[in-house]
């Protein structure tokens, strides 16, 4: 297979485990994506997806009963899937720099954040890097860097926490940062300013970039391409554009129809996807999303697995139906 | 704010009132008085008024001051004419030797034991908790004197015991606060820099055992000392004629009827240490909880 040369990362038919005593639950099923340089990828999804699992399962770090199995996780041309303790060390924080959901647990509260910066340059280039750690956060918007340096994690606010994780994700220059629900912690108005400045430092940076969310409107803002997770299999993925306005999985469509929209009509209701999102998720004959899909028929449990078929245009989809669905006998389903 | 596995202290009102930092009164009377029982160790020879080992047979069991004694002899002397004085004051040398030198080891040991079956679960949580139940299962005072018996008494070996037999809070508490830490936000982050195992233990983990290490050890050290004391006792401790708190007791025993301020005197003084080792442990752990709050 030929990859361009700007692929940063290829994940192929990854898959993780847990084993419970005798049960086992497989929370990711099947994931395969891939992202450019300079590109930016949203996985979406509910919560219980397996998202975040997938996020870091890229740079195996996840919990330890955890078992990942993949085909290939290709970085930049090099195996993950099969690097070594050692080698996925050199490359955490160095070539792939991570973003985590909560800025207030993630960083050290024994340890001012300069120190915590510095650890991180200290590590892979060697020397203090004090100078290049004032510049990024500066560059991320942390006022009076050099004067932060010295401040402990509770002495900033959320915002500036995230910031701070930022510029450490971004120290060494990746050619990858995954960012695993970064706004979700923060005020909306906080949120918006990430975001932007993750797109631009994305711009000035070229790096490609993993955004996890269940926020359709972070989707919007920032993605190339989106990845729509349920139950732990991608059910759907396409450049933003297109999935957000011709949605091909019912699933996708339900998600968007229970956004709340200014301008919408008073007395529509919103969407509501009825039921859960499966506990403990293993692999069952059809269609994951049967039980509450509104254009369920009997096909769609019968095996095997509904695989992802390509729909052309860079799209793919997980669903038995002839596609595009058409638009209104969904909207019908709902409203009534 | 974070370290959110330690109980939240409530402010502590201080006798010294002054002083609105937790564990207040608590940390400064005990850190004064081992500092004082210290310091005296420390400079026992210039202190010590006789040597504790020279007999005047012609004053043995003359009286402390307060009991009608002179000054030359304030403590008086023991069943055979050593000034009593000079024999509490080499003593304290012993106690703190054996604390100091028992919770060093023993802590340095359980602590490493338990951050790494806290950190790495599985089988090597597996070894450590067997071993941690085999400590457990082993009578401290039959183990220490049967090891003290086969391999005779010196300073060292009666450290070595101890150490052997004092670690298992250390690596139970060090293992808990591990397991509950390696799930926290920072050591996913610290991993996802790219942080070695070893090095997260040390760097992002330990740090915050600290607290409850400190606690520990001057719990420990109160125990090794009253440990020592009874394993003289019984004559399988330090050895006379070198003077150790617990051997004075067993010295005096016979006499506890007659001259009671034998037993007394070596007995105020331990329990004067081990008070204080824990008021100062006691304050510690306020203190360390009310930095880590903030």
């Amino acid at each position: 297979m030929s990859t361009p040369v700007s692929r940063v990362l290829t994940v192929e038919r990854l898959r993780i485990e847990f084993a419970a005593g005798q049960s086992r639950s497989a929370p990711v099923r099947d994931v395969s994506f891939a992202i450019d340089r300079a590109e930016t990828l949203c996985i979406v999804g509910e919560s219980g997806s397996g998202k975040s699992l997938t996020a870091l399962a890229v740079m195996d770090l996840l919990p330890q009963r955890a078992e990942r199995t993949a085909a290939r996780i290709d970085f930049c041309g090099e195996d993950l899937a099969r690097a070594s303790r050692r080698r996925l060390q050199e490359l955490r924080g160095n070539r792939v720099g991570m973003i985590f959901q909560d800025p207030t647990t993630a960083l050290n509260p024994l340890y001012t954040i300069g120190n915590q910066l510095e650890e991180v340059w200290r590590k892979h280039r060697g020397g203090s890097g004090r100078d290049r750690v004032v510049q990024l956060l500066e560059r991320v918007g942390i006022s009076g860097a050099a004067e932060r340096l010295n401040q402990y994690p509770h002495q900033l606010s959320g915002g500036l926490r995230q910031r701070v994780m930022i510029a450490m994700a971004l120290l060494c220059e990746p050619q990858l940062v995954i960012a695993d629900e970064p706004t979700t912690a923060l005020d909306v108005t906080v949120q918006a300013q990430i975001l932007a400045l993750l797109a631009s430092l994305q711009r000035e940076f070229g790096m490609a970039l993993i955004l996890i969310t269940h926020d359709f409107g972070v989707v919007s803002q920032i993605a190339d391409h989106v990845a729509v997770m349920y139950a732990g299999q991608i059910v759907e993925t396409g450049s933003t554009r297109d999935v957000l306005d011709t949605p091909l999985h019912p699933y996708t469509r339900a998600l968007l129809e229970c956004i709340p929209e200014p301008g919408r009509p008073r007395l529509q209701p919103l969407g509501v996807i009825p039921g859960m999102v499966p506990s403990r998720i293993t692999d069952a004959p059809g269609c994951t999303f049967a039980n509450r899909c509104s254009l369920v028929s009997a096909d769609c449990r019968r095996p095997p697995v509904v695989p992802l078929k390509d729909q052309g245009n860079g799209r793919a989809s997980r669903c038995i139906l002839p596609l595009p669905i058409r638009t209104d006998s969904l909207r019908a389903e709902f409203s009534a | 704010m974070a370290a959110t596995d330690h109980p939240i202290p409530q402010p502590r009102s201080s006798i010294l009132g002054r002083h609105r930092l937790p564990g207040g009164a608590n940390l400064w009377i005990g850190g004064g008085v081992i500092a004082v029982i210290f310091l005296v160790a420390v400079f026992a020879p210039l202190l010590a008024p006789h040597s504790p080992y020279d007999q005047d047979l012609s004053l043995r069991l003359a009286p402390p001051v307060f009991l009608g004694g002179t000054w030359a002899h304030p403590l008086g002397m023991d069943n055979l004419g050593r000034d009593y004085l000079s024999r509490l004051i080499y003593g304290a040398r012993i106690s703190l030797f054996i604390g100091l030198g028992t919770v060093a080891i023993s802590g340095v040991f359980g602590t490493t034991l338990g951050l790494l079956a806290g950190y790495y679960r599985g089988w090597v949580d597996q070894v450590a908790m067997f071993i941690v139940t085999v400590r457990l299962s082993m009578p401290l005072v039959l183990v220490a004197l049967a090891v003290v018996g086969l391999l005779g008494s010196s300073l060292t070996i009666i450290v070595a015991v101890l150490a052997s037999l004092l670690w298992d809070r250390f690596a139970v508490v060090a293992r808990a606060t591990t397991m509950q830490l390696r799930e926290q936000d920072f050591v996913l982050a610290a991993r996802a820099i790219g942080c070695s195992p070893l090095w997260i233990m040390a760097r992002e983990i330990l740090p915050h055992l600290m607290g409850s290490i400190v606690v520990i050890a001057t719990l420990e050290m109160a125990n090794a000392i009253l440990l020592e004391a009874g394993l003289s006792f019984l004559g399988l401790g330090v050895r006379p004629p070198a003077a150790s708190w617990g051997l004075m007791i067993a010295e005096a025993k016979d006499l506890v009827f007659f001259e009671s301020w034998l037993i007394n005197i070596p007995g105020a003084a331990l329990f004067v240490l081990v008070m204080a080792i824990n008021l100062l442990g006691d304050g510690l752990r306020d203190r360390l909880a009310s930095a880590q709050r903030k």
